[in-house]
Formats: C-alpha cells, sequence, structure tokens
C-alpha cells in the first residue's frame, strides 16, 4: 500500500494550476503550526504514519484570505482522506456559513455515511453526494469540481454524483473560517474523526485520464461480504456469505452491539455458511464478519437480523403411518396446510405433522374422540400449532374456504364427503388422496395468471391475464386468508419498492432487507431471509431488483444474482455480472423468460436504497430523486446450464424501458457518448434525451432485430419542458413507450401541467405505428409517474389512456385513484388505491369503483391479482395516519369460494 | 377457633377473599382489586401453556417518511395467556391450543379444559359458578367453572365459514373482544373486517337467548369490550374506540382522541387509552371525556397505567409515578376556565387589568398546585402491566415483577418470572403472572 501512498501524493503535485496545497503530516508542523500556513486548534497528535489525528476537537484553520482568493466557478478540490465514523455535518475542508436561510461558500465533506461536495450560488447550499456509504476507517480520494455549470463528485476516481448548478460561488460575506477536519461557521461547530493526508485546490478540473489513473490506482477491491440468513425451524437458522476474500472467517452474534457468540466457519475460500442455534424468539440479533485474508483480518459491517420473521414450524416426535409417506411423497417440502376429513386414530394425523413441514388440521364429527386426541396432543405442546382438531357436527360439507390443502385426505377407509368436496379443498398444485390410494394434483384454477415480475409479466404490461373469476368488484370477492407478514415485515409504507410476485402458488414479499415466500393459497410462510444488500427504491426510476418462475426466485445482491430454490428458499446458484463489470457495477436488471435469463449491469452506487425522511422520489421536475437509473451493458444467461449466452452494450438503457416477450428484448438506449463516458448511472440531464434509440434484440443471442431513432416527444423540446419518467412494455403487436413530460416555460419554470405522450413500435420492424397523448390529471402523488395497465386493445394510464392499435383517446376515465400506488389490470377491471386511499376495484364494465375500507397499499406496488386470487400483502403499516389493518390477506371470487355466503343467499 | 379467627381478620385486612373474575378485574378493565396481598409472596407453581399466537404482528420499525421512529403497537391484545381466578381456580383462554384451561390455584393441577375450535384470545369471565369465553371460531361458549362442562355454546359469526389466518383456521367473525357481564347480560361482539358487517350481540347471560343484537359498519371490534354507566366501549386498534348504549346496542359515538387496546375507564368513567393513531413520536396515553370524545390529558412516553381511589399510577422516561388525578382534573378544568377568561379580556381596555392581573396571579397558582399533584416518583424501568391491589402497586417487567407502595413508591417485594410480565391476576391470596413466553407463574403467602 506504501508506493500507491507515494504515487497519490506525488500526483496532485505534479498537476499544473494548484493553487493550495495542504499535507496534515507531522513533518509539515512545528508545535501547532502548519506550514506552509495554518494552525491546528488542539496540540496535534499524530499516528504511526505520521497523519494528524482528527479527534476530540481538534482542526486545523487556515488563513481566511486564502479561500476568498479562490476561484468561484472553475475549481476542483482534491482530498485523500480517511474518516473513522460517520456524522451528519462531517466537513473535511470548508469555507461556508449556514445560519438559516443564509447558506453560502462551500464543503467538502460527508452526510452521514455518504461523501459530499455542497456549493451555494446565493440560495441554498446544494449537495452532491456518493450514493454508497463509506466504508469508516478506509482510505479514500476525493475530486470535487465545479465548472460554473455542473458540480460533481469523484470517489476513488469514478464519478458518484453530479447536479445542475448555474453561476460563480457566492461566498460568505461575514467573518468565516477556512477549516480543514471540522465543520465551523458563526454558531457551529462540528470536528471529525479519522485521517486527512493531503488536500489540494486546483484552478481546473481533473482529466478524463487523470481520474482513470487514480480509478486504476484505487481498483483494489474492498473487503465485502453479501451475507443473508435463512431461517431453518424456530431457534434456529443458517447464515451464509459469499466473500470478496478468500479466508478463515468468523463470525461474531449477538443481541446487542457488543455481540458476544462467535462461531466459526468451516470454509476457507469465498463461500461460507454457519448455522446458529438457540436463537431467542422475537429478538433482533447483530452480527459481523471477520475474515483473516492475504491482506490482514478484514472486518465486515455490522448487520442486523429479526428473529421475530422466523416462522418456520416446529418439528414433531417421529411418527410412521403407512400412508403419509405415499400421500407426501413428491409433494413440494414446504410448509402450508393438510386437510384430514375424518379421524380414525389419529396416527395418519400425527405421521403427515412429522414427516411434512405442514400444519395439519383435522375435522371430525365425533367430538369425544376429538377430545381425548385434544388432550393427548396438548400434553405434547402439539395441539394448535403443528396439528389442530376440529369438531364439525356434518363432515359431508366443510365449512372451510376453498384451495386451501397443500394435501387432502382422511383417515377413514371411505371418504365422508364427495370427492369434489376434496378437490374443491385441495390448492391448486396440491394433492388430494384417496383412501384407495389415488392421488390427484389439483389444477391451476381456470384463468389464473402468473405476476412473475415487476409489473406482471416481463413484457410490463401490469396485467397478467388474470380474469379473477369475472369479479368486477370487491363484493365479488371473499377473503381467503388473513394474516402474516405485518407490518414489522416492511418499510413503513414500502417506498417505491419493487412489487410481490406471484407465481406456482407461492407469493414473494419483500420488505425491510428481508423477503419472504408465503403459500398464496393459505397465507403460510414456506421460508424467509434476512438480506442486508437487498434493497431497492425507486422502482418507477429503475427496474426491479427480482423476478421468479414456477421453480426459482432470481434475487439481486450487489453485484450478484442469487438463484433461489422457490420451495426452500435454499440458494441454488450465484450468476455474476460480465467480466468487463465484474468490479465497477452492480446487477441492475433482472427478467427470466422460458430458457433465458436477462441482466444488465449499472454503475456501482446508481441504484437508489434511501428510504428514511424525504425519500419519496414523487418530486415534478429534474432532481436528483427522480433520475433515471441507467445500465451500461444487457446481457443473457441460459437457465438450463446457468451459462451466459451473450452480451450487448452500445449506449445508456434506461431501465424502466427495458421489457423482454416472445423472445423478444426492447428498451430505450441513449448513444450520446459524452454522456456515456461521464454518466454516473444515473442521470436526470437533458443530454440523455438527445440521441435516444428504440432498441428491441433478439433474447435468445442478443443480436438486433431492429433499431430506431426515438421520435422527437411531444411535450418536450430542447428548450422546455421535462421528462419525469418513461416506461416501456409490450404487446403481442408493439413496443409501447409511455414518457411521463412535464411542461415548463422557456426559463424553465414548471407550469404544474404535463402530459403521457405514447409512442407505439410495431414489433417487427420497428417503425413507428403512432404517437399520442394524454393530459396528467395532478402532479403528486404519483400520479405524474403512472406507469400504464397495457391490454392488447387499450392502454391506461391516470386518469384515462388510449386504444390500441390506432392511439386515439379513450372516451372514459377510470378511477378515483388517491395516493401513491401504481395501478394493475385483471380482465375485467382494474385494481388500485383509490377511495379513501384504500384498495379499490374500478369495473371495466360499469366505470364504477368498489373498495376495501382501511387496506392501506404501499406506495407503489403491493397488490396484483395472480394466481386465481387478488393478493395483498402488506405494504403500508408504517404509514403512521391512518387505521390501517396492517396485515397481509387474499381474496378469491367468491364463485371459487365454495360457501354459500349470507349475501350470496339474500340475493 | 383463635387461629380460625387470626385468619380471618389476616383475610379481611388483605384479598385473601376478592375474586378477579374478568380480564383485568372489571368491567372497567381497571386492573384494580380491592385488597393487597400477604407479603412476602413465594412461589407456588409455573404452569405452561404453550407460546402465544398472536392474531396480529407488531407494529412497524418507524415511519420512516415522517421520520417517526417508535411506533405503537396498537393491536397487542393477546400478549399472554391472561387469566382470571375465583373459588381456588384459575382459568385462562389458549390463543396456543385453541382451549380454556381450569388450573387448582394451589397446585397447578389441571382441572379441566374445554377446546373451541380456534384460538381463545382472553380469559374467561366468571360468574355464579359458570364461566363465558368467545373464540376466534366465531363462538361463544358457557361452561361450569368447576367442571368445564358445556352448558351452551352461541354462534356469534353470520356464517359457520373459516378462512386460514397464521397457521390456523378462524371465523372471518372472530369473537376478540372478551365477554363482558352486566346485570345478567352478556354483550360481545364478532368482527375483524372492515368492509364486512360486524355483529354486537348482547343475551341473557344464563339462557343464551337473545336481547338484541345489531349490525355495524365500516368498523373492526377487537380489544377487550368495556362498560361504565349505561354505555360499552370497544377498542379497534389502528381506529378510535366506539361507545354504544347497552340498553340498545346502539352506536353513540367514536371515542376520537382514544386508540389502541390498553383502554381503562376510571372511576369517572373516563376513558385511559392509548392515541388514535402513530403520529405522536412518544408513547402515549391519553384521558378521553366518552361524552365529548375531547383528550382532557395526555401522558407522554408511557403505555400503561392504572388509576385506583383518584390516583394515577404511569410510567415515563425512566420513572415511575404517582399522581392526584382527581385533584389535577379538578386543576386542570379550573385552569381551563381562567385561560378562557383572560382571553377574552382585552388588556387595552384600562377597566380589565385589575382583573387580568388578578386572573394571571391565579393561574400562577393553580400551576403550580398542579405540579403538586406529584406525590411521588421513582427511577424504574418500563413496566408491561400495571394493577393495583390495596395498597400495592404490582408492576409486570421484563423476567420479573414487583410489589411497590402506592403511598410512596417504595419497593415492597419483587421475584424472577420467565418472560414479560404483561399479565397480572391479584386474587384470593395469590399473584398470578402471564408472560409472553406463555409461562404462567403463581405466588402465595408465605404461611
Amino acid at each position: 500500500m506504501k508506493p500507491l501512498l507515494f504515487i497519490l501524493i506525488l500526483y496532485p503535485l505534479a498537476h499544473a494550476g494548484i493553487l493550495g496545497s495542504w499535507i496534515l503530516n507531522q513533518k509539515n508542523f512545528t508545535g501547532q503550526k502548519l506550514n506552509p500556513a495554518g494552525e491546528a486548534q488542539e496540540v496535534p497528535e499524530f499516528d504511526t504514519d505520521g497523519n494528524l489525528v482528527f479527534a476530540s476537537k481538534q482542526h486545523v484553520l487556515l488563513p481566511e484570505e486564502s479561500a476568498k482568493k479562490l476561484p468561484l466557478q472553475t475549481f476542483a478540490i482534491e482530498a485523500r482522506v480517511r474518516i473513522d465514523q460517520a456524522q451528519k455535518w462531517g466537513s473535511i475542508l470548508s469555507y461556508s456559513q449556514d445560519n438559516g436561510s443564509y447558506e453560502r461558500g462551500w464543503i467538502l465533506g460527508y452526510n452521514g455515511s455518504r461523501f459530499s461536495f455542497r456549493i451555494s450560488t446565493g440560495n441554498s447550499l446544494l449537495e452532491v453526494a456518493a450514493p454508497e456509504p463509506f466504508e469508516p476507517g478506509e482510505w479514500n480520494h476525493l475530486f470535487a469540481t465545479y465548472d460554473g455549470k455542473q458540480m460533481k463528485l469523484h470517489l476513488n476516481g469514478r464519478l458518484v454524483g453530479s447536479r445542475v448548478v448555474t453561476g460563480p460561488i457566492v461566498l460568505p460575506d461575514i467573518p468565516t473560517p477556512f477549516v480543514v477536519g471540522a465543520y465551523k461557521d458563526k454558531d457551529e461547530f462540528y470536528p471529525i474523526n479519522g485521517r486527512i493526508e493531503s488536500l489540494q485546490f486546483h484552478d481546473s478540473l481533473p482529466t478524463r485520464e487523470e481520474l482513470a489513473i487514480i480509478a486504476k490506482e484505487f481498483a483494489v477491491v474492498p473487503f465485502s461480504v453479501r451475507p443473508a440468513v435463512r431461517f431453518l425451524a424456530p431457534g434456529k437458522a443458517l447464515l451464509f456469505w459469499e466473500a470478496s476474500h478468500p479466508g478463515k472467517a468468523v463470525i461474531g452474534y449477538g443481541t446487542t452491539r457488543k455481540l458476544g457468540s462467535i462461531v466459526e466457519s468451516e470454509s476457507e475460500d469465498l463461500r461460507h455458511e454457519v448455522i446458529l442455534d438457540n436463537l431467542k424468539s422475537h429478538t433482533r440479533y447483530s452480527y459481523r464478519i471477520s475474515s483473516n485474508t492475504e491482506n490482514g483480518e478484514k472486518f465486515s459491517p455490522l448487520y442486523e437480523f429479526d428473529t421475530s420473521m422466523n416462522y418456520m414450524p416446529a418439528p414433531t416426535p417421529d411418527t410412521d403411518h403407512p400412508l403419509a409417506k405415499t400421500y407426501l411423497q413428491d409433494l413440494p417440502a414446504q410448509p402450508g396446510f393438510a386437510i384430514v376429513v375424518g379421524l380414525s386414530d389419529g396416527s395418519l394425523t400425527r405421521a403427515i405433522a412429522s414427516q411434512s413441514k405442514l400444519n395439519v388440521t383435522a375435522f371430525d364429527d365425533d367430538l369425544d374422540k376429538i377430545n381425548a386426541l385434544r388432550k393427548e396432543l396438548t400434553s405434547q405442546n402439539l395441539h394448535g400449532s403443528r396439528i389442530t382438531l376440529l369438531h364439525l357436527p356434518d363432515l359431508k360439507k366443510l365449512p372451510l374456504t376453498s384451495c386451501v390443502g397443500n394435501l387432502v385426505c382422511t383417515e377413514r377407509t371411505t371418504v365422508p364427503c364427495s370427492a369434489a368436496e376434496f378437490s374443491r379443498l385441495t390448492r391448486p398444485g396440491g394433492r388430494s388422496a384417496l383412501p384407495d390410494g389415488t392421488l390427484i394434483t389439483r389444477e391451476r384454477l381456470p384463468g389464473s395468471g402468473e405476476w412473475t415480475h415487476q409489473y406482471g409479466p416481463p413484457s410490463n404490461t401490469a396485467y397478467s391475464g388474470e380474469r379473477l373469476g369475472g369479479s368486477q368488484a370487491t363484493n365479488d370477492l371473499e377473503l381467503q386468508w388473513i394474516g402474516r407478514p405485518g407490518a414489522d415485515f416492511g418499510i413503513d409504507r414500502q417506498p417505491r419498492m419493487s412489487a410481490p410476485l406471484a407465481t406456482n402458488g407461492r407469493l414473494f414479499h419483500q420488505g425491510l432487507n428481508r423477503l419472504i415466500a408465503v403459500d398464496a393459497y393459505n397465507g403460510q410462510i414456506l421460508w424467509g431471509m434476512e438480506i442486508p444488500d437487498l434493497r431497492r427504491v425507486n422502482i418507477p426510476h429503475d427496474c426491479a431488483n427480482w423476478c421468479a418462475d414456477s421453480d426459482y426466485l432470481y434475487v439481486v445482491v450487489k453485484d450478484l444474482l442469487w438463484v433461489l430454490d422457490g420451495t426452500t428458499g435454499k440458494r441454488i446458484t450465484t450468476l455474476k455480472l460480465t467480466s468487463a463489470h465484474l468490479e465497477s457495477h452492480e446487477w441492475g436488471y433482472i427478467a427470466q423468460e422460458d430458457d433465458v435469463l436477462i441482466g444488465s449491469s449499472v454503475r456501482l452506487g446508481a441504484e437508489f436504497k434511501k428510504y428514511f425522511g424525504d425519500a419519496w422520489y414523487d418530486k415534478v421536475g429534474r432532481d436528483s430523486d427522480t433520475a433515471n437509473v441507467l445500465s451500461d451493458n444487457i446481457f443473457g444467461y441460459t437457465k438450463s446450464d446457468w451459462k451466459g449466452a451473450w452480451s450487448y452494450s452500445r449506449g445508456l438503457i434506461i431501465n424502466p424501458t427495458i421489457s423482454l416477450s416472445k423472445g423478444q428484448l426492447c428498451f430505450l438506449e441513449c448513444r450520446n457518448p459524452d454522456l456515456r463516458k461521464d454518466s454516473s448511472g444515473r442521470e436526470t440531464t437533458r443530454n440523455l434525451w438527445r440521441d435516444i434509440h428504440a432498441v428491441c434484440l433478439d433474447a435468445n443471442t442478443g443480436k438486433v432485430i431492429w433499431e430506431k431513432p426515438f421520435p422527437p416527444t411531444l411535450l418536450r423540446t430542447e428548450t422546455k419542458g421535462f421528462i419525469q419518467v418513461s416506461y416501456g412494455a409490450m404487446t403481442s403487436e408493439g413496443f409501447l413507450v409511455t414518457i411521463s413530460e412535464g411542461d415548463t416555460n422557456e426559463a424553465g419554470k414548471q407550469t404544474g401541467k404535463g402530459i403521457f405522450s405514447y409512442h407505439y413500435f410495431d414489433l417487427e420492424n420497428g417503425s413507428l405505428r403512432f404517437q399520442s397523448q394524454t393530459p396528467w390529471r395532478i402532479n403528486h402523488h404519483g400520479s405524474h409517474i403512472s406507469h400504464p395497465v397495457v391490454y392488447e386493445d387499450r392502454v391506461y394510464t391516470d386518469p384515462t389512456g388510449i386504444s390500441l392499435p390506432d392511439g386515439k383517446l379513450l372516451d372514459h376515465k377510470f378511477g378515483p385513484r388517491e395516493g401513491c400506488s401504481a395501478v394493475v389490470g385483471t380482465s375485467y377491471g382494474l385494481l388500485l388505491r383509490g377511495i379513501d386511499r384504500c384498495l379499490t376495484f374500478w369495473s371495466k364494465d360499469q366505470k364504477k369503483p368498489t373498495h376495501w375500507p382501511r387496506l392501506r397499499p404501499s406506495c407503489w406496488l403491493s397488490f396484483l391479482p395472480a394466481q386465481g386470487l387478488f393478493l395483498a400483502p402488506e405494504g403500508g403499516g408504517g404509514c403512521s395516519c391512518g387505521g390501517w389493518m396492517e396485515t397481509s390477506l387474499a381474496f378469491i371470487p367468491k364463485n371459487n369460494s365454495g360457501i354459500v355466503i349470507p349475501d350470496q343467499q339474500k340475493k | 377457633m383463635t387461629r380460625f379467627i387470626l385468619t380471618l381478620l389476616a383475610l379481611s385486612s388483605f384479598s385473601g377473599a376478592a375474586i378477579w373474575p374478568t380480564y383485568r378485574h372489571d368491567n372497567r378493565r381497571s386492573g384494580v382489586s380491592s385488597g393487597a396481598l400477604k407479603l412476602p409472596l413465594v412461589e407456588s407453581w409455573i404452569h405452561f401453556g404453550g407460546p402465544p399466537q398472536q392474531a396480529w404482528t407488531g407494529p412497524a420499525k418507524w415511519d420512516a417518511f415522517s421520520g417517526n421512529e417508535g411506533l405503537q403497537s396498537m393491536r397487542n391484545f393477546d400478549p399472554c395467556h391472561f387469566t382470571t381466578a375465583a373459588h381456588g381456580l384459575i382459568y385462562y383462554g389458549s390463543s396456543s391450543d385453541n382451549a380454556v384451561h381450569c388450573l387448582k390455584a394451589s397446585t397447578g393441577e389441571e382441572q379441566w379444559h374445554h377446546f373451541t375450535n380456534s384460538s381463545v384470545r382472553f380469559p374467561p369471565t366468571i360468574l355464579e359458578k359458570k364461566v363465558w369465553f368467545g373464540s376466534d371460531d366465531g363462538f361463544v361458549y358457557c361452561a361450569d367453572a368447576l367442571t368445564g362442562k358445556t352448558l351452551w355454546k352461541k354462534q356469534a359469526a353470520p356464517s359457520d365459514r373459516l378462512i386460514p389466518s397464521n397457521g390456523k383456521l378462524i371465523s372471518p367473525w372472530p369473537v376478540r373482544t372478551g365477554i363482558t357481564i352486566e346485570d345478567g347480560r352478556a354483550f360481545f361482539a364478532a368482527s375483524l373486517l372492515p368492509w364486512k358487517t360486524s355483529y354486537l350481540w348482547c343475551i341473557d347471560a344464563k339462557t343464551a337467548d337473545k336481547t338484541y343484537l345489531t349490525e355495524h359498519q365500516g368498523v373492526t371490534l377487537q380489544g377487550a369490550m368495556l362498560a361504565g354507566g349505561d354505555r360499552l366501549y370497544i377498542p379497534q386498534g389502528r381506529a378510535a374506540p366506539i361507545a354504544l348504549n347497552q340498553n340498545d346496542g346502539k352506536k353513540t359515538g367514536t371515542i376520537g382522541q382514544a386508540g389502541g387496546v390498553f383502554c381503562l375507564l376510571t372511576e369517572d368513567n373516563q376513558l385511559i387509552a392509548g392515541p388514535p393513531n402513530q403520529k405522536q413520536r412518544d408513547q402515549q396515553l391519553r384521558i378521553a371525556d366518552p361524552d365529548s370524545g375531547k383528550s382532557l390529558t395526555t401522558f407522554n412516553n408511557t403505555t400503561r397505567a392504572v388509576v385506583a381511589k383518584g390516583k394515577a399510577y404511569l410510567h415515563s422516561i425512566n420513572k415511575l409515578q404517582c399522581l392526584d388525578l382527581l385533584r389535577k382534573g379538578q386543576l386542570e378544568a379550573l385552569l381551563t376556565n381562567h385561560q378562557t377568561e383572560l382571553k377574552k379580556l382585552d388588556p387595552k381596555v384600562e377597566a380589565n387589568l385589575v382583573k387580568i392581573e388578578s386572573l394571571k396571579k391565579e393561574i400562577s397558582t393553580i400551576q403550580t398546585q398542579i405540579k403538586a399533584c406529584l406525590i411521588w416518583t421513582i427511577e424504574h424501568p418500563a413496566p408491561f402491566e400495571l394493577v393495583v391491589a390495596g395498597d400495592q402497586l404490582i408492576v409486570g417487567l421484563d423476567n420479573q415483577v414487583s410489589i411497590l407502595s402506592t403511598k410512596t413508591g417504595k419497593s415492597l417485594w419483587q421475584a424472577p418470572v420467565t418472560g414479560k410480565a404483561y399479565g397480572i391476576t391479584a386474587a384470593e391470596g395469590r399473584l398470578i403472572v402471564s408472560t409472553d413466553l406463555g409461562h404462567i407463574h403463581t405466588f402465595h403467602s408465605q404461611p
């Protein structure tokens, strides 16, 4: 590491136009005096490398006059620093005042755990910040630049943030300290903890070549782990991680940050697994991984997992029964419900519980028999959890909603009800077992759809073909199940996170750095996992971080794609980015279809993760929170062998436009070469909308099928207006690009109005079939970033839409849409957050809404029609204002529920 | 004979005869029993009823958008196996094994159990050697208190439909209000889904004959029902409790300044409950006037309180305190009157100046007097439950139960328990403590 330090120290000095240079090393101090000019404010202490220790109240004051002489419009500040503790007002070098509305000067520092650069051109201090937190104790190189038009922050030679700002910096006009190692102004003082090895103030911006040299020097892969905790049984979990460096690893964990318990991994390579046992229930644990690498002992950040999320069933005592094995054979080894209609001696019921993870509920008409067995089971603490016995006077028809049982059987020699009743109780994909040994698997519900991607199918239509049994109103649906996950699972109102998925009878849902698999038909938790690096938000400006098929769940974890077994959550394999992007990028887009799996690479730190505070991603206009996330390439894997098939790399691909359908992969791509070189992977700049192309690739080979220059947008021009968001979706005939365009006057001031513009390309040859538009209804609460619901013959975007294939304005509106959620479609209506900001069903035929009071969905998409059900896992419990139900639930069409209910009787 | 008389004397000064017949002692859910326990206590036995299977999970970690951390749990009505006790027997309803259990108080030996088809979330109400309880299966049961034999079973839900919920089957109309018995009538509600009609039942407690049945829309009635004056109050969790007329079951209003499921009525029938939503940055209890629905007083950083003989015992930021609530209420009313009067007086009018000065002085005096309503305060961890038995304040803590003097706050006795002590029953000379891990600890006086 020493030679690298040497290079870095010498390099800036060799650079022309240095206006000031400060090396904060023992050699340059005489007492408290820093040569050539400056003074430490405490008696200086130096570390073993001679660096001044910034701790307690230590900071260095430089002559204020020298700050006033620095350029205001074109300059660069370079720093090499090691920050030991994150803090809100972290300042490395500053000349600034922040007194209420009086905000002047500039600050190179950090905000929390992210490096930041702030300048004022007269009003407030404007900030660019690194999207990723720094590692406390690690050395970093910063280059903050301003050219009178744009401020930028480079971290370790890599652009991590930029912002359009105009005009010269306005300095404070009151006495202001020029400070190293603290934020200090008229009435505030925040010293830092760490080291500042060197600082330079340049009168010119660094060249690409200079930045590239720095980036190369810092291209050493930092130590990292990508851990996850998967719950196995009550009190038991598997902790696994993939380290960046091989080496023997140890995990410390405990119920406080002091940790306490230690487990060693037996592996010495990159992959590790340890079992954590005897975990307390309903307890938040902290853990840290340390690894003995060839570069010395390395430590991960402190992570957490919460055993409140451990819903795995407890095993029951080993019991055998000749039929249990047969009945359970080849059934997915996942939790669920077994329904036993009619008991004999309870032995089959016990054996099913013992040999599976199913909760067994047995019905019988003999109360004495039931009570005797209940007493026996209760004495073993089994009744009511894994085995429950219910008394029913008549077993011919069970008052149980349909489609509950993963297994339905009887202990008796004859079925006490009809075979049809057996079938009714069995969930699709589940099994009914008749006493004669006949095993019947129930087919999927007719007209049921699969929600495998963010907006349903990978074509992003927000409509999966789900018929919901013809339902058109809330009263056409009946509650199927209610319960977990609850409000403690998620990030309060799930701030524009990835949508849940539902396929093959399973519902997958993401929460606060965690995910869970639930049986879609009976609500039973199948498995759960705590993944610290899972979170991705602001999906309208990006794409989801997961998708699923009938066997697997594909989950993006930083630069990796984990392929998880849908039944158990067990990791099957890990896929990586293309070689050119292995250490500089993270996995962006993910989709699958047939044997193809598509991924993309986004620059490190480009994806959004912030959710605390004002991270609502709903602002109007071009803003750092409404920037588009862009991919540098897109590539294909084949699922059958998990091998890479192809890679495509030309321009910057706008993530929310990427769509996949029937072997064709469409997206918008910016081919502006300057932007590509300079981009941080997130863009708000107008340049993004210059040199845009619509591209269609063969998803199996990556070859271009067609590419077309994107036509001029309908409202935005070179001088006015802005693009708020852009979406791609595919019908069987076309690639539909929906762009939300906001209006401004020539001075750039927003008018509050805007449009959704629709651009429909022929899938066969890319010819533009039409462009049309509908106006925004409002410009807040997600209305202006509405994702379209795309049918073959029409498109809905708040509050109306267009018909296909002609692009004509629809003659009706839908809604009311209230609150921030997206809208999804069924064959007979739209589901949305509507009346009283609750879940609402808008009927396509009746053009009327009905709603479920007190059901609050998330602030993007937490509900979906699929599997013959309307699934609404908890999405808004942390919104503290309303009387929300804070629960997950599923609805089944009444005509599939199997129960004659009072409303129907009345009818 | 002398020994017998001494025993009787002892019972008269302690609470040997006091029973605990319903959830939190009475229909006001006061948590106040008249007689104290004879100290010191020793542990008699521990019963394990299985881990409680709560109806709802905890709240979100925070409202991140609003920067609001530490959200209150507003539906935590079944954190343990709460108990009732009478005639040497202890009862609890189990969310774990779906049964009501009867234990012999002296030994912990199970006397009987009565299964239902789903979770029982409140302990049975005891009266005249009978017990009443409701279940998530949508039924209400009455059983013989000594044998557990079913006397009658009544379907409270409008249908027998069952749906999965957290690994069990429940009715979409579970009975989660407990059973409130007043003047020979039993009250309970079958309710869960705000988009479905909810049902309030009033039946003859002996015969189960219907007195009335009222339907209510847009509500989710969950948490122990309260009765005071001529009204019933039913919590709704994340929505304000509703008030109903006992005589006809009609809704009289919503207590807009109240919420959550920890609710109790004071001796003068004012409702102490949590806030109606989670907007407050701190834990909070409020006293609401049931007539106007207005908030009379707010206590910050607290989730549990008990009021006995006009004194309120509650916790706030590491301190347990005793307030003269009655006096405080009177003074606050007076203060409000004075402040209103002061506002009406224009200080620019010279004739008002004497009156203004006088009012200001009186306000200052009242404010000093309000401060003096704090009778005692001690350093103390936050409790999960507070009850009063005579002159004893019994506090449920994490892995501990303790008894303090209501007069001074001085610690009188304490003992370890396994888990968080959410449920406390003081009856017939015994202290019964229920924890979140499913344990029921019973203590008795040393001979």
